[in-house]
């Protein structure tokens, strides 16, 4: 449980509330041609932009969360490449000029992507300052170049660093955060000759994203009526959803650990109401001889609580000693968590004394007489 | 009901009687039974199985307290006590020596005749000195770490003796104590309530044995239910 707040605590690097998300895949059959696919881009979002309600709009390739991001052998222009199976790989993201605008990513040097950087003028990008300190430590990466790779013996394009952004958390927190984040600006045709026709659509609302999305659902019907726009959905939801199985595991775990609490409290209850049968002669002797009803209960309850405190040191030894083994399964807590194990330690005392309360009460009312004539 | 006068008995019973609900009305163990017993006395009661000594006794000793009447320990209105007052009231003036001993297996003759002692909330330093007197007084010092299981029958209910008046109760109620021993054992325990009543202790006793009842001042014969006059 505090593996799930730890995860779903971390600060993601970008805006998620009132973001509108939507998949547009151009068919190659209409849209055969990069610059085809960027001229429906171009309309639409010029159209979005001008919904009421819209604060920005833009398309990425590869949306947080969702599961992709695109993998691309790079080298250092300048520097003498390493054979292709040692080049480092980049994380990139084709996206449109408002993206870092539109999902609040800040800038940390240089600029953003703006209208000169234009498809005939020099092919820009945007990097992470993770990527800039792996590659350019202690230099000035503003105005440094990278370029691509092929295999195909074309010239590899070169792109200059305009700008440096913070890393983003580009998938659950408990995964490993993707390196060498790069991003590329759609209209500059990254990877030519390699078309890139399915893009997802972002917009920052007003309001309730929900709310535009049959406003969306015209924009690209006015522009091309049998485009089909999919998977729409708010950008909380899909990073909601993506928690959905660490949800399921802390649900599994938090069920079988209540069935285990359970099974524990009536084992307990059964015991002692079983042991307080067999002490019957004893706790008649212990009340004629002037135990009051809190002198049976402590009996009784400190005789429970000996058998839970053994099985409590049992317990603690063990998740100590195993505790390893769940460490695949925790995010921002340790497995020897000392909040986690004494709040385990409180509730299974309670439990251990809600076991105990019933048959010590019930000894509390046993009949003396009844019991030593028995 | 109007106030009593202050009275000097430890035990005065009026019109006490004891019923069971059956399913065709109610089976009465105790009727009308009007009992006085004085400070320093020694009651023996007897009669046949059945005829509710042991009820009667178990009444006195604030074990029971399903029963009606009028019932004064020392002036205070029994009838009239809660629960709390009445465990309170038999904590400080009674000691109850069963026919079985029953004495707790686990806990050797020291904790045994200790445990009345920790119900009354003593001190432990004091209850030391109190149980190791008794222990001295009575004989049994060399027994103090045994168990009950490593004793007779005999030893084992002067221990039970030990542990009721280990409290200095006034008033020892004492069910057939001598019911599982053999004459010489069953004679030392008669000589030992002799002893006590002739130090003031009141003892009232549940018994069959006629030469048992003559330790004692006088008898009180019960049959089903009613005291004879």
């Amino acid at each position: 449980m505090r593996s799930l707040e730890a995860i779903q605590s971390v600060s993601l690097g970008f805006r998620t509330n009132n973001i509108l998300t939507a998949e547009v895949y151009l068919a190659d059959a209409k849209y055969p041609t990069q610059t085809a696919c960027n001229l429906f881009f171009d309309k639409l979002l010029a159209k979005l932009q001008q919904l009421p309600g819209v604060r920005s709009a833009a398309i990425v390739d590869d949306l947080p969360f969702s599961g992709g991001f695109g993998m691309n052998a790079f080298g250092i222009v300048g520097q003498t490449d390493p054979p292709l199976k040692d080049m480092p790989i980049l994380r990139s993201q084709i996206v449109s000029i408002d993206y870092f605008h539109t999902l609040g990513i800040t800038l940390l040097r240089g600029r953003f992507f703006d209208d000169q950087d234009g498809s005939d003028k020099e092919k820009v990008i945007v990097v992470s300052d993770e990527f800039a300190a792996r590659f350019f430590p202690g230099q000035d990466p503003i105005g440094k170049q990278i370029h691509d790779v092929n295999s195909i013996g074309l010239t590899p394009n070169a792109y200059t660093i305009v700008g440096i952004v913070p890393a983003i958390q580009h998938d659950r927190p408990d995964f490993p955060r993707a390196p060498h984040q790069v991003y590329f600006l759609y209209s500059q045709s990254p990877f030519a000759p390699r078309i890139t026709n399915d893009f997802t659509l972002v917009l920052h609302t007003q309001g309730d994203p929900v709310t535009l999305v049959n406003a969306l659902r015209q924009s690209i019907a006015g522009i091309d009526p049998t485009l089909p726009l999919t998977s729409i959905y708010p950008f909380d939801q899909v990073i909601y959803d993506s928690f959905a199985s660490r949800r399921l595991q802390m649900t599994l775990v938090g069920a079988f650990s209540v069935a285990a609490l359970v099974l524990a409290i009536v084992g307990l209850y059964g015991v002692l109401s079983y042991s307080v049968s067999l002490r019957k002669r004893e706790l008649s002797v212990r009340i004629a001889l002037g135990a009051q009803a809190a002198n049976i209960l402590g009996l009784v309850v400190g005789q429970g609580l000996k058998i839970a405190g053994v099985g409590l040191m049992v317990g603690i030894i063990s998740a100590l000693t195993l505790n390893h083994l769940i460490e695949w399964a925790l995010f921002g807590v340790s497995a020897a968590d000392p909040i986690s194990f004494g709040a385990s330690v409180l509730v299974l005392v309670a439990a251990a004394l809600v076991a105990c309360l019933l048959p010590a009460l019930r000894a509390t009312r046993i009949d003396p007489i009844r019991a030593l004539r028995e | 009901m109007a106030d009593r006068k202050p009275r000097t008995s430890m035990i005065e019973l009026k019109n006490i009687e004891k019923s069971y609900k059956l399913k065709n009305g109610f089976y009465y163990v105790l009727r009308q039974i009007d009992l006085t017993v004085e400070q320093g006395d020694f009651v023996s009661v007897m009669g046949p199985s059945g005829a509710g000594k042991s009820t009667l006794l178990h009444i006195l000793g604030l074990h029971d307290a399903e029963w009606e009447g009028e019932f004064y320990l020392l002036d205070q209105p029994v009838h009239k006590l809660k629960q709390k007052e009445r465990v309170n009231l038999r904590k400080k003036h009674t000691g109850f020596v069963f026919q079985s001993y029953h004495l707790l297996d686990d806990l050797t003759v020291y904790e045994n005749i200790e445990l009345p002692l920790s119900y009354r909330d003593v001190p432990h330093s004091q209850r030391e000195s109190i149980v190791c007197d008794a222990l001295d007084r009575f004989n049994i010092v060399g027994k103090r770490d045994l168990f009950p299981s490593q004793l007779s029958g005999g030893q084992q209910q002067l221990v039970a003796i030990v542990r009721a008046i280990v409290a200095k109760p006034e008033l020892i109620l004492a069910d057939e104590p001598t019911g599982n021993l053999h004459s010489d054992q069953a004679r030392e325990i008669m000589e030992l309530f002799k002893r006590l009543n002739s130090e003031g202790t009141t003892i009232v006793q549940v018994t069959h044995s006629e030469e048992n009842a003559s330790y004692g001042k006088r008898i009180v014969r019960l049959k089903d239910g009613w005291m004879e006059k």
